[in-house]
């Protein structure tokens, strides 16, 4: 450990102080390649992390003993100390021990040692991989509250809302205690609430709104963008710095840090404003719709590696069609011009082909809404990028939405660099490792279970179509239910979903289901579900940070089962739900159900797609899958950093 | 059109109000039949070229409109060929480096210095890179070139073109009349110690005169000149001038003159010099005027005249092609018909307007690196020879960035660069695949692996047929290679005082006869007359015996060889000389000089060997009898020489004859199938030797050639 485990820094909306990240020179990422599978034991490391455990518990015994009132004084005290001398190993020590004491007295919980393993690790910014069900969010709050301590703030940010409003909520006590404010972004706080959010010591928050917060501050700042300029802005009168949010980018803890930082890292954030230049032309994209309706594919175009490309012929027939009507509507028309007409149908066929109903979008009130793929919920505010929406809207038939301009643009990769301190935590990073290390500069540390796992896996059942799963599923849910069991059916989309929640209707099984389409009830869905005998059909959601309480009977019968119905993406999002069970010590078993149909497998090619048993096959296309979304992350980073060496002209940077 | 219509950044360059700085001008060229306008920043020299589409962008940067404000009118106006937003990005990225926008903020302090760090670093990067190419710009000749042009005017034009022509025409004519008096002992002359002298006096002065032969084009093409330095090619000074301040001009031949304008020059100077020395005496001014002509005219054309290389020809050809930067677009063309065409992608675009350029650019690159190769080789091996231990690792560093460096960055782009994502199967597959083909071709594949040396024809124990007796020969009575027996009859000598010695001496053997019977009284007469008529006999004796020798005789069983070839009739020959030779076929044998590298090979992998004559298909089996222990270094006939038209060279220092220059090992060869064959033998004749291997792959047989050559240039 080094003497200062944080360097601090002002902490100061006009300031916002933020690591400079040069772009990467030719040999860095060859050189982060090679240290990428260079590294430390994970043994050596745990065994560094566990040599600060005895000091704790010596110095947790000496508080224990301490009356409220002296426990109050002496972290009065240690704030004292630790705002004085920042951040030292000894005082990260002493303040873990009280943050471990103050828990035990407010919550009745007092962090395991791999719970302190894992707050060491992320105070010295690294990635710690607790398997799930591990209680990370007791964890985030030893270096949150420590780092908090020391006068730096702190981002716990999470994957959604709910997590952030519950996590909040359940920790508060112990920071209350700790003479430390809490703040709570979530997308419907306003601005005001949002800044009061940001000010406070500890904020908790979703990745989504953060970044947003902090592309919003950046148009505010305008071309403002060093501290000296943005002062000097304010001085004259140019810069309302009340109506900045953010203090600057210290020490974000990243809970779900895979999902965040890599799986939906593969888009980059937009902040858009409504258009008001380009009004848009619904009669030129009927046109083109229909135009795309006569394309055939393997003739006109083709699919490539999860994308459409026109093929010569199909190049040969958009130009007739366009000579065609631009004589017949002028030369001012929309046709008019190669790039935007190939443009425009390439639109008009992902509209019509790529996107399928309850799979990547939903539509909910006449509107259409993109759904999460990764956590299978729905994206408010979320658009695809112009004429595209407009398209598959007016493919709904819904009425086409306003067009929207982009005002500014960030990857997920640029931002946590941009942190001074970055830490995460998951139950699935192993996978990812040379990844998280090679775009963020972060190592993972395995932190081992509490205690052993109590999960059995029974196994994979193969199925050659659909009914024959769904049929299956149901009698093996109504099967246990009768058993008392509570059930946890994972489906891959939402409409999957849908289909089984009718099967187990028509056969009369009571249960709830958790989707995109019906997340108004999400805490109460999950409160239920751990209930004896309950069946729970859900999609993804039901995913990260998702805890399923089990009541004692449901115990008694042998613990939750989890049906995973259908493969992910990637092989961590079925970790992540099969760990859905058997929490904490409880018993649980995992099962999946598997179909010859799956749309996974269209990642295969060839004879790849039918020869083999289907699970390898489908693992086989799993990892295709997250090998390409990785180099689609790679080529998305690449490609921003070369777009920026580019613009240096913009004065921009985002 | 390259990538989607929308770009993703656009939001941070649509509202900018970007206008062209005052110093940059726009100028209208033609480039294979289309237009194409030049931007030329009078500042810097700078020149950029652009398409009638960008020039459409750049007419409307003007300070008031934003750049998508542009974007939507020249969308309008171009309409099929309308621009992307990634293509304006580009376009206004381009202005901005080439430093000619100004007006959307007064100075961003910050984008400055990191251009001006980076350029630096660029520079320093090109010094590190070609270490053997260092170039240091020495001084403004602006001024100096603007005053003396007017002087020179008048010598570009049709005036300058025609004097040119007579006064190298003329030369070429006198240089042809004194071809012998000007191409003899050039060597000698070319690298004598005061020559070198001279060299290096008229050396600079021609090169200036040919660096400002590209001044003043320039200047008449209406570019300015700002740089003029020394460029260290290979430890040489080499002056350079930067002309690149004509490509702004519209006129093709105006720029092709500025590229050419140095060979012109050195060439006019040959010329000159070509007829003053054919006029001058023998004397300093005749070989200064020679070393003019040498330098002037041979170096150029050799080095500046190869378009393969960056100088002057290069940019002649890049003109006249109407392919400016010639070289990098052809090396990026390449590179995107491997991406298409190899690894399949579609979302490339090529450098090439047309399949006939896209020809050219290919062709340019593929032989231009091929040819540079070879260069840097040469280059390499001259300076680690040259100059030991630098000259060693400067040599390796030059092969490092010209071979390893590239073949690094082509790793590196296989293994990291996402745009060649979902192709990196197939790239890898293309690469290891030639590789494999490749090793597979050098090293597994066995081809066919002989050594062939020459040999000749040799006896270990000859018995020579002397002559007897002198006389002119009269008759041979057998041919070359005709087996003989002891006491045949070879051929008849004709000595006629040998007849008339015996007949003489007869006739004294009668006369002292009849003496003796005449004084068989006196007892003392007749012991002094015996005494005569012995002498007499022995005297006949040894006459008839010399009479007989002009009959040729065999001195023993054998073949008989004529090593000097058949004495023509009618000549006269001396007794003791030898004419022919017997040989016994057993030792008959083809004797060879062996390369000492070879010995290895001969001694322990020979399969079979064959032999040739010269002139003769049929080849004979042979086999290998005895190869010398040590090697020698003196060659066993004349034959085998330069000199006797075979391959070996002899040490010129050397005091006594026939003393190779390398060693070499001797290996004798079975003759007897030369000998069944009845072809006709004849000793010390040529006769070619394979000495057939196993099969072997051929890059073994190079890997030890290479090994053999390397080591023998440091091996002094």
């Amino acid at each position: 450990m080094t003497a200062a485990l944080l360097q601090r820094y002002p902490v100061d909306v006009l300031h916002r102080p933020e690591r400079q990240v040069p772009p990467p020179g030719a040999l860095e990422m060859p050189w982060h390649r090679i240290r990428a599978v260079c590294r430390l034991p994970g043994g050596w490391q745990r065994w560094r992390l566990r040599r600060a455990l005895p000091a704790i518990h010596r110095l947790g015994e000496r508080l224990s003993a301490l009356g409220d009132v002296a426990l109050d004084a002496y972290i009065e005290s240690l704030r004292d100390r630790l705002l004085a001398e920042g951040l030292s190993p000894r005082l990260s020590r002493e303040a873990f021990a009280t943050v471990r004491e103050v828990a035990w007295r407010e919550l009745g919980m007092a962090h395991h040692d791999v719970q302190l393993m894992g707050g060491l690790a992320l105070l010295e910014g690294k990635v710690a991989e607790m398997p799930t069900g591990e209680g990370k969010t007791l964890t985030a709050t030893l270096p949150a509250a420590t780092a908090a301590l020391a006068g730096v703030p702190v981002h716990v940010v999470t994957v959604n809302d709910y997590l952030a409003g519950r996590d909040a909520q359940a920790m508060t006590p112990i920071y209350a205690r700790l003479g430390l404010t809490v703040g709570v972004v979530t997308h419907e706080r306003s601005p005001r609430q949002r800044r009061a959010a940001y000010a406070a010591d500890i904020t908790y928050c979703t990745n989504k709104e953060l970044v947003f917060d902090y592309l919003r501050d950046g148009r505010e700042l305008g071309s403002e963008c060093t501290p000296l300029q943005a002062h000097a802005a304010s001085l004259r009168g140019a810069l309302d710095q009340h109506r900045l949010l953010l203090r600057g980018l210290h020490f974000a803890i990243v809970d779900e840090a895979d999902s965040v930082m890599l799986d939906e890292a593969r888009t980059p954030l937009i902040l858009s404003g409504p258009d008001e230049g380009e009004p848009l032309d619904i009669a030129l994209i009927d046109e083109v719709l229909t135009l795309s309706e006569r394309y055939r594919e393997g003739e006109d175009f083709v699919r490539e590696s999860g994308r459409l490309h026109l093929t010569e012929a199909g190049k040969v027939r958009l130009v007739e069609q366009a000579e065609r009507r631009l004589a017949a509507q002028g030369e001012r028309s929309g046709w008019l011009g190669k790039a935007r007409r190939e443009w425009l149908l390439q639109q008009a066929l992902v509209a019509r082909h790529q996107f399928q109903r309850d799979r990547h979008y939903l539509v909910r009130d006449g509107q259409v809404q993109i759904i999460d793929e990764h956590t299978g919920r729905v994206l408010a505010d979320r658009r695809w990028e112009r004429g595209l929406q407009q398209m598959v809207e007016r493919l709904e038939g819904c009425r086409p939405s306003e067009p929207n301009r982009t005002l500014a643009r960030l990857t997920y990769q640029r931002f946590f660099r941009r942190y001074q301190h970055l830490s995460g935590m998951t139950g699935t990073a192993c996978e990812v490792r040379g990844e998280l290390w090679w775009t963020y500069r972060l190592r993972v540390v395995s932190i081992p279970p509490h205690r052993p796992s109590r999960r059995r896996h029974l196994g994979v059942h193969a199925f050659d179509d659909d009914d024959g799963r769904w049929q299956w599923v149901a009698e093996r849910a109504a099967q246990l239910a009768a058993r008392r069991r509570p059930v946890l059916i994972a489906t891959a989309s939402l409409a999957d979903s849908e289909v089984l929640s009718r099967r187990l209707e028509a056969r009369g099984l009571e249960h709830a289901v958790l989707n995109a389409r019906q997340d108004a009830e999400e805490a109460a869905t999950v409160a239920r579900a751990g209930c004896a005998g309950a069946i729970t059909v859900a999609t993804s959601m039901a995913g990260r940070g998702t805890d399923i309480a089990l009541d004692e009977e449901a115990r008694e019968a042998g613990g939750l089962h989890v049906i995973i119905a259908g493969r992910h993406d990637a092989s961590r999002i079925d970790r992540q739900i099969a760990g859905r069970c058997a929490r904490q010590g409880d018993p649980g078993s995992v099962e999946y159900a598997l179909s010859d149909t799956d749309p996974l497998l269209d990642e295969l090619a060839g004879w790849q797609r039918h020869i083999g048993p289907l699970p390898v096959r489908l693992s086989r296309a799993q990892r295709q899958r997250e090998r390409r979304h990785a180099r689609e992350r790679a080529r998305l980073l690449d490609a921003d950093w070369r777009e920026n060496e580019l613009l240096g002209f913009s004065g921009k940077t985002e | 059109m390259a990538g989607t219509l929308y770009s993703q950044h656009w939001h941070r360059v649509a509202d900018l109000r970007l206008r062209l700085r005052r110093h940059a001008s726009l100028h209208r060229h033609e480039y294979r039949g289309k237009p194409w306008y030049v931007l030329h920043d009078t500042l810097t020299g700078q020149v950029h070229r652009f398409t009638p589409e960008a020039y459409q962008v750049i007419g409307r940067l003007d300070g008031q409109r934003t750049l998508g404000e542009i974007w939507q009118q020249v969308s309008a106006s171009l309409g099929d060929a309308m621009p992307t937003q990634q293509e304006m990005i580009g376009l206004i990225g381009r202005l901005h480096n080439a430093n000619v926008l100004a007006g959307h903020r007064d100075i961003d302090i910050g984008e400055l210095s990191r251009r001006q760090r980076k350029l630096q670093r660029s520079k320093w990067q090109q010094v590190i890179r070609s270490p053997l190419g260092i170039r240091i710009p020495l001084l403004d000749p602006e001024r100096f070139v603007a005053a003396t042009y007017p002087l020179v005017k008048p010598l570009i034009g049709p005036f300058g073109a025609f004097l040119w022509l007579a006064t190298v025409g003329l030369a070429l004519v006198v240089a042809t009349l004194h071809w012998q008096a000007l191409t003899e002992n050039l060597a000698d002359r070319v690298l004598g110690i005061d020559n070198l002298l001279l060299m290096a006096l008229v050396y600079p002065l021609i090169k200036a005169l040919h660096e400002l032969g590209h001044a003043w084009t320039t200047k008449d093409a209406g570019g300015e000149v700002h740089e003029i330095g020394i460029m260290l090619l290979v430890f040489f000074p080499v002056p350079y001038v930067d002309a690149s301040a004509a490509a702004a001009c519209p006129e093709k031949g105006k720029r092709m003159l500025v590229g050419a304008a140095g060979i012109l020059v050195e060439l006019f100077l040959a010329a000159l010099a070509m007829l003053v020395w054919a006029m001058a005496e023998p004397g300093a001014l005749r070989s200064l005027m020679f070393n003019v002509m040498l330098i002037a005219g041979v170096s150029t054309l050799l080095f500046n005249g190869n378009p393969l290389l960056r100088f002057d020809a290069y940019y002649v050809l890049a003109d006249w092609l109407e392919i400016p930067n010639l070289g990098s677009r052809a090396n990026r063309q390449l590179g995107y018909a491997i991406k298409r065409y190899l690894l399949g992608r579609r979302d490339v675009t090529g450098e090439a307007g047309s399949r006939r350029e896209a020809m050219w650019l290919v062709l340019y690159s593929v032989m231009s690196f091929a040819y540079r190769l070879v260069i840097m080789v040469a280059i390499a091996v001259f300076v680690a020879t040259r100059y030991l231990f630098v000259g060693v690792l400067l040599a390796l560093w030059s092969v490092f960035m010209t071979l390893v460096f590239p073949a690094l960055k082509l790793l590196k782009a296989i293994t990291m660069d996402s745009r060649l994502e979902g192709s990196r199967r197939r790239a890898w597959s293309w690469l290891l695949g030639t590789l494999a083909v490749l090793a597979l071709l050098l090293f597994a594949l066995p081809l066919p692996y002989a050594t062939v040396v020459q040999g000749v024809v040799d006896s270990a124990e000859p018995t020579h047929v002397r002559l007897g007796a002198s006389g002119r020969l009269n008759d041979i009575l057998v041919e070359d290679g005709d087996w003989v027996e002891r006491g045949d009859v070879l051929m008849h000598l004709d000595a006629p005082e040998l007849a008339s010695e015996v007949s003489r001496l007869e006739a004294q053997r009668r006369e002292a006869d009849l003496r003796l019977q005449a004084s068989v009284r006196e007892a003392q007469s007749v012991a002094m007359e015996r005494e005569n008529l012995e002498l007499v006999e022995e005297r006949l004796a040894d006459a008839r015996l010399r009479a007989a020798a002009t009959l040729v005789t065999s001195p023993r069983d054998g073949r008989l060889l004529m090593p000097q070839g058949r004495p023509e009739l009618g000549q006269f020959l001396q007794r003791g000389e030898s004419v022919a030779v017997v040989v016994r076929d057993e030792d008959l044998r083809v004797r060879a000089f062996l390369p000492v590298h070879r010995r290895a090979a001969v001694n322990e992998r020979a399969r079979e060997v064959t032999l040739r004559l010269p002139g003769a298909d049929a080849e004979v089996a042979s086999s290998l009898q005895w190869l010398s222990p040590r090697a020698t270094r003196e060659v066993p006939s004349e034959t085998l020489t330069r000199e006797g038209g075979g391959p070996i060279a002899l040490d010129p220092q050397a005091r006594e004859p026939l003393i190779a220059f390398r060693q070499h090992y001797l290996a004798d060869f079975d003759a007897r199938g030369l000998i069944r064959q009845e072809l006709p033998l004849r000793l010390d004749e040529r006769v070619y030797v394979r000495i057939e291997h196993p099969p072997e792959p051929i890059g073994h047989r190079w890997w030890r050639e290479l090994r053999r050559h390397f080591l023998r240039l440091f091996d002094r």
